[in-house]
């Protein structure tokens, strides 16, 4: 009586598949876990110019605040 | 089951939190000699939210506020094709994408959005009173919720504090 041959090597046959599918997916995590260097520059929503009349030029000053322990 | 919104809207005249997004933030750019007089400065207008601590904005221990571009992830796919692929958006989605950082869809009412990113490497720093000012011009407004709010926040501070090594280790190969 002839057999397929998944019925002849049932395990041998499903164990590859499994492999092939873990080792794809290990592939495939790994991908997902690399962390890239990505840059993009997205332009403003809308530009526009102005003028502006400066009528003030000063040197900022700090402004500190101590935590509340202190 | 306790369900975990990750927006909420809030009115115009409620305090600045982080988190909070604001529509149409100018940014003044001014021309590279300042002098007394008129110059001509560029404004560029952005969808903003907000990266300051609450707390520092409640007490006004600020006097500008940090704040992040975003964008709909459609408008990034347009511009950067790695972003069009599963494997862009996954790395985004992990926050394996130093310096962007996504954010979910909303869909309250007024307030549809697809997935947004935040760009972390252009961020701005706006006067306080000014912004509390456009925020109360503007209406209602957006916010994230905790814990999305802090997952944000440090998504930030990672990109902030990254180290580069001028030598790596190599990769392992098997």
């Amino acid at each position: 009586m002839p057999t397929s041959e998944s019925e002849e090597y049932p395990h041998s046959i499903a164990e590859e598949k499994l492999d092939l599918k873990r080792e794809n997916n290990r592939k495939a995590s790994l991908q997902d876990l690399m962390e890239y260097e990505v840059v993009f520059q997205m332009p403003p929503k809308k530009k526009y110019s102005i003028e502006i009349d400066v009528i003030n030029i000063s040197k900022a000053k700090p402004k500190i605040f101590l935590p509340d322990a202190i | 089951m306790i369900s975990y919104p990750w927006y909420e809207i809030v009115d115009a005249d409620e305090v600045l939190m982080q988190g909070d997004f604001i529509c149409s933030c100018p940014v003044i750019v001014a021309s590279s000699s300042i002098g007394y007089g008129k110059i001509s400065a560029d404004i560029f207008e952005y969808d903003v939210i907000i990266m300051s601590q609450s707390c520092d904005i409640a007490h006004k221990k600020l006097n500008n506020i940090l704040v992040s571009p975003i964008w709909p992830i459609s408008d990034v796919e347009l511009k950067y094709d790695f972003l069009k692929s599963r494997r862009g958006k996954e790395a985004l989605r992990q926050g394996n994408l130093p310096g962007y950082h996504l954010i979910n869809r909303c869909e309250l009412d007024g307030f549809e959005a697809d997935f947004q990113v935040v760009d972390f490497r252009n961020v701005y720093s706006v006067p306080l009173d000014f912004l509390v000012d456009l925020s109360k011009r503007n209406g209602k407004r957006l916010r994230l919720m905790p814990p999305y709010r802090e997952h944000l926040s440090q998504a930030f501070a990672r990109f902030f504090m990254r180290i580069g090594l001028p030598v790596d280790i190599d990769l392992f190969h098997e």
